[in-house]
């Protein structure tokens, strides 16, 4: 656990650090964040609090940051990076758009179905964090926490300097998405959470690959009854155009990543 | 990897729901694995699948009267022996003991199953030469044997678990060309590492105190956690064999009765030794709630997808192992070996509906989802039905909290007498034997 508090708390330095110099309207929130944080567990481990009070807390800054660096990160860096991000897309296809192929696979009913498995990542992901932080031993809850927090972390550096709107906003497609109730709840959470942000990389894959890779090695029968899921969203971040291709593949390799640091930091 | 070891591979591993290899074989030169047989073609497949490199199986020559049966017994590159008990042309084993010296010679790995014959006694057969004189045949080739010890929890039972035992290679050439002393040698050996039994009878009830004392009395883990490790069982097992040889039979006889009375009480209630020490408390029960719920509704889906691809398969499969199987040491075989046929058939009788009926992009799906649903539906059937019967212990003590409570004080008295026993068995220096 200690590892995965010292993640949390660089990243806070950094993004302080980042907001001060180039967004000084967002550093005064951050600033008081870490050092809520930092109070917290220092509290925690002086008074020896259960583990679960760490977790939260981590879990608490974590969830938190995803809106609150999400505008900022713009100004912080001049601009969005959707050029960038669409011009590496175009070269992993060479020279084709996978948001604009993707788009005659946009039907309503696809839209539809496609918004339920993008909508199902966040019980997918509080249920894993429930389980994983509540539900479990020492011995795995800190592997678990460290790679959440590695996973996250990372993803957040990639929202702050290459910040981008995703291809929804980038390309001028031939037709709006049309879905149905599904899809409008969709949009109104994506709209609630400081709208179209934080594309590079996906945290919908990262995160979700993430869980389930951990599943895999700890409980391989949940791990695998996410394995069809964490394949879905990967396509749904696509079709409802919420992400580049570059976007997918890195959260991948993000999840990959973070699973054998953990591996590793286990000995 | 050669297509049989991959093939032993998949079939003992759906067919077992836990395989623990203990030892290690020597990765190359001449070798020779002699080990018990109870569990008939079952055991060449365990041992091909747990050793690291390919092995040359021996089996009965009359096998390949069937066509499947011969049809594997061609990819395991099986050497055929020839019994005079199937009144075959026996002069046919001198081929069979130079085909087995050429591949010795070029450094190939030979099982042989020394009692002859596969069986459900409670202890091993008498070991024949035939292992013994094949070896010393090979003096001078620089031959290592390898005693095997083959456990299985219910050698028949889909998802049980099993254990194989490799014990420290022995060097022929240290050996004279006495094939008695060295079929003895090997019988010793093998014997140690497969625990042996006086009677069934006897196996069973260790088996009992075995279960019994694996609980220690505490709160059974969660499924999800459940390890369900054998091979510390059966190292269990071995140990109160040993101890019984000493103890005082009287004494020990009051005990198995006690425990027989226990037996029928948890069977009465549907409850399993393991879970008499469930925890009822309101925050455990709520998270078990959470985490197979989870797994019945959502991998549910999963299963349902399985059930549409292989539930045929595993219906026929069952059907047919019923039918055929005359006796235990051959029900896990003919479910295996005739799983080999039935599951490829149905898979392909399934892929060409789905051709017919959608377009190949959904035929490529199909088939690619048959294994990860294969797999996926054994794996969670098992857990929802032990997530069942855990469900079905916690309601009934919730009903009933004197049963636990009896219940659970039964058993720990039962475990304090079993350790007495075990104390006192060995403090006397002729055991207690009365």
């Amino acid at each position: 656990l200690p590892r995965a508090e010292a993640i949390v708390t660089a990243l806070l330095v950094v993004i302080c650090a980042l907001f001060a110099l180039r967004a000084p309207a967002a550093a005064p929130l951050h600033f008081g964040m870490l050092v809520a944080f930092a109070v917290i567990v220092a509290l925690a481990r002086q008074r020896n609090w259960p583990n679960g009070w760490r977790a939260f807390a981590i879990v608490a800054v974590l969830m938190t940051l995803y809106s609150t660096i999400a505008e900022p990160a713009f100004v912080a860096m001049g601009g969005s990076r959707d050029a960038l991000l669409a011009m590496i897309d175009r070269a992993l296809l060479a020279g084709r758009d996978p948001a604009l192929l993707a788009e005659r696979f946009a039907t309503t009913r696809n839209v539809e179905l496609f918004s339920v498995v993008y909508g199902f990542f966040i019980p997918y992901l509080w249920l894993s964090i429930l389980l994983g932080c509540i539900g479990r031993p020492d011995a795995e809850r800190n592997p678990f926490l460290l790679g959440l927090a590695i996973t996250y972390s990372i993803a957040y550096l990639g929202y702050l300097f290459v910040p981008a709107r995703g291809p929804i906003e980038h390309y001028h497609f031939a037709h709006a998405l049309h879905g149905g109730r599904v899809y409008a709840i969709v949009l109104r959470s994506v709209a609630g959470t400081g709208g179209n942000h934080g594309a590079f990389p996906s945290l919908h894959v990262g995160a979700s690959a993430y869980l389930c890779l951990f599943d895999l090695r700890w409980n391989p029968l949940r791990g695998m009854t996410y394995v069809p899921l964490v394949l879905l969203i990967s396509v749904s971040t696509i079709l409802l155009r919420y992400h580049y291709l570059i976007d997918v593949l890195c959260g991948l390799g993000l999840a990959v990543a973070a699973s054998l640091i953990v591996r590793r930091a286990e000995g | 990897m050669t297509l049989f070891r991959a093939l032993a591979i998949a079939g003992t591993r759906l067919f077992f729901g836990r395989i623990e290899v203990e030892g290690r074989v020597p990765p190359d030169g001449p070798l020779l694995l002699v080990s018990n047989h109870t569990n008939g073609l079952v055991d060449g497949l365990m041992i091909a699948a747990a050793v690291g490199r390919r092995v040359s199986l021996t089996a009965k020559s009359t096998l390949k009267k069937n066509p499947l049966l011969a049809l594997i017994m061609w990819l395991a590159d099986v050497v055929p022996f020839y019994r005079r008990q199937d009144a075959v042309d026996m002069r046919k084993n001198t081929d069979s003991l130079v085909e087995i010296r050429k591949r010795l010679r070029e450094g190939g790995a030979i099982c042989i199953f020394p009692e002859g014959v596969s069986h459900s006694d409670a202890s091993m057969r008498e070991f024949r030469s035939g292992a013994a004189r094949v070896a010393l045949d090979a003096k001078g080739l620089g031959l290592r044997i390898v005693p095997v010890g083959l456990h299985y929890e219910a050698k028949q039972r889909f998802r049980s678990a099993a254990l194989v035992r490799f014990g420290e290679p022995l060097d022929v050439d240290a050996f004279d060309r006495d094939a008695h002393a060295l079929t003895l040698e090997l019988e010793r050996r093998v014997a140690a590492l497969a625990t042996q039994f006086r009677s069934v009878r006897e196996a069973l009830w260790l088996r009992w105190v075995a279960e019994l004392l694996a609980s220690r009395g505490e709160d059974p883990r969660p499924l999800d956690r459940d390890e369900r490790a054998w091979a510390p069982r059966a190292r269990l097992l071995a140990e109160l064999r040993d101890d019984y040889e000493h103890a005082d039979r009287e004494r020990v006889a009051a005990v198995v009765r006690e425990l027989r009375a226990y037996r029928r009480e948890l069977r009465r209630y549907g409850v399993a030794p393991g879970e008499v020490y469930l925890s009822l408390h309101p925050l455990q029960a709520l998270f078990f709630t959470i985490r197979e719920l989870e797994l019945l509704v959502i991998g549910g889906v999963i299963a349902a997808i399985g059930a549409v691809q292989h539930g045929l398969a595993f219906l026929a499969d069952r059907l047919l192992t019923k039918k055929l199987s005359v006796d235990l040491d051959h029900w896990a075989s003919n479910a295996i070996f005739y799983g080999f046929a039935i599951f490829p058939l149905v898979w392909l009788a399934g892929l060409a509906i789905v051709k017919m009926l959608t377009n190949w992009r959904w035929t490529l799906l199909y088939a690619l989802a048959i294994p990860f649903t294969l797999v996926y539906t054994i794996l969670w059937s098992d857990r929802i039905a032990r997530a069942i019967r855990r469900a079905r212990t916690f309601f009934t003590f919730v009903l009933h909290r004197d049963v636990q409570r009896d219940l659970q004080g039964r058993g720990r008295g039962l475990m304090d007498a079993i350790e007495s026993e075990r104390r006192h068995g060995r403090r006397t220096p002729e055991g207690g034997r009365s």
